[in-house]
């Protein structure tokens, strides 16, 4: 008998599609940790670190959206890659109109 | 504001509260600092950098679960963020008291929400059983692992929520904190979405919130950075505590519980205010 003793399975190319959002989210909230904590020291370091930390949590949130846009406009989904660009667009312009 | 180590350890423990009660720790650290002594216009950018920091902590562990619906956190999320933005710009021009009036009605709004939550009402479906749980690509669909099982659901009255959206994002800007605790009841009572991925997508979607009532923040120099720090510096670390206690307590009993306490809150500040 040749081939494979066991059957294939197929597999469904949806089956670990996020895994690297996933990674990188979990690398930005250990690198949050070490800036909230820098940030705790005084001096230049310090302040080095809270603008870190400030940084960190309003580009995160739009990074995704946009990945999450670009993804989906490469998949055929034009739409709502549109409603990601549109979401991360209103979110930014808090610091405008601020 | 308090002292550092004072902020690190109330970090900690409102962000350990939060996690085990699914609500959040900006709910409990934004009339916290208020009761200590900090003002509310103070307290609610330290409570969005809490929120920022929450919803990141939390994402990997939500994602990997297939839990969170992208596409429709962010269609409602255009809505949450605008109404951020104009609650983050109003909040500069309102009096101490009113915001700190504001502040317990939405403690006492959370209370009632934590008290009310319902149970499953998307059940399994055999048919879906093979399905990878997750959204589906170009729908407001999806389905989601329950045990063995997977239940599949589908997002209705996109309209009525996204509304609903708006003053959630007003709430979030005025008041410093989530809103989590509007979206999640939106997202599973008009929308029809399982309370799982409702809570996993609120949780995303509050991350988008807070940069935009952050950026307000930050542009008008109201933003207390080290303070903030340290308040993310320990609301990190006990939310990671309470992600692992939250399997281990009684949720009904964890939810009580939170509600007495930011029922006692509301109170205390209605006093105050």
């Amino acid at each position: 008998v040749t081939g494979p003793s066991a059957p294939l399975e197929p597999v469904d190319p949806r089956a670990d599609r996020q895994a690297a959002l996933v990674a990188f989210l979990r690398g930005a909230g250990v690198v949050c940790f070490v800036l909230a904590v820098a940030a705790l020291v005084p001096g230049e370091a310090g302040r080095v670190a809270r603008g870190g930390v400030l940084g960190l949590l309003l580009a995160v949130p739009l990074a995704r959206a946009l990945w999450l846009a670009a993804r989906w406009a490469v998949k055929g989904d034009g739409r709502y890659a549109a409603v990601a660009v549109a979401a991360a667009a209103i979110a930014a312009c808090g610091a405008v109109v601020g | 504001v308090p002292d550092l180590p004072v902020l690190v350890a109330l970090g900690a423990v409102c962000a350990l509260l939060g996690a085990v009660g699914g609500i959040g720790g900006a709910l409990l650290i934004v009339p916290a600092l208020v009761l200590l002594g900090a003002d509310a216009a103070e307290a609610a950018p330290i409570g969005l950098l809490t929120v920022g920091a929450g919803s990141l902590a939390a994402a990997p562990g939500q994602l990997a679960a297939g839990l969170v619906h992208h596409r429709l956190g962010l269609v409602v999320e255009t809505a949450a963020s605008a109404g951020t933005i104009a609650g983050a710009l109003v909040s500069g021009a309102v009096s101490e008291g009113v915001l700190t009036r504001l502040l317990a009605a939405v403690a006492l709004v959370a209370a009632l929400a934590a008290l009310g939550r319902r149970g499953l009402r998307n059940p399994p479906h055999a048919t879906f059983a093979a399905e990878l749980p997750g959204e589906w690509p170009g729908t407001l669909a999806g389905a989601y692992r329950l045990g063995d099982s997977v239940v599949p659901y589908a997002a209705q009255r996109v309209g009525p929520a996204w509304v609903a959206m708006l003053g959630a994002g007003f709430v979030s800007g005025i008041a410093g904190v989530g809103g989590g605790f509007i979206k999640t009841p939106v997202m599973s009572e008009i929308m029809r979405v399982p309370v799982k991925v409702a809570a996993a997508t609120s949780t995303f979607t509050v991350g988008m919130t807070a940069a935009a009532g952050l950026g307000v923040f930050a542009a008008q120099g109201r933003l207390d950075l080290r303070a903030g720090a340290a308040v993310v510096a320990g609301g990190l670390a006990g939310g990671f505590v309470g992600a692992r206690l939250q399997s281990v307590l009684s949720p009904l009993l964890v939810r009580r519980s939170l509600a007495a306490l930011l029922g006692t809150v509301a109170l205390v500040l209605v006093v105050r205010g």
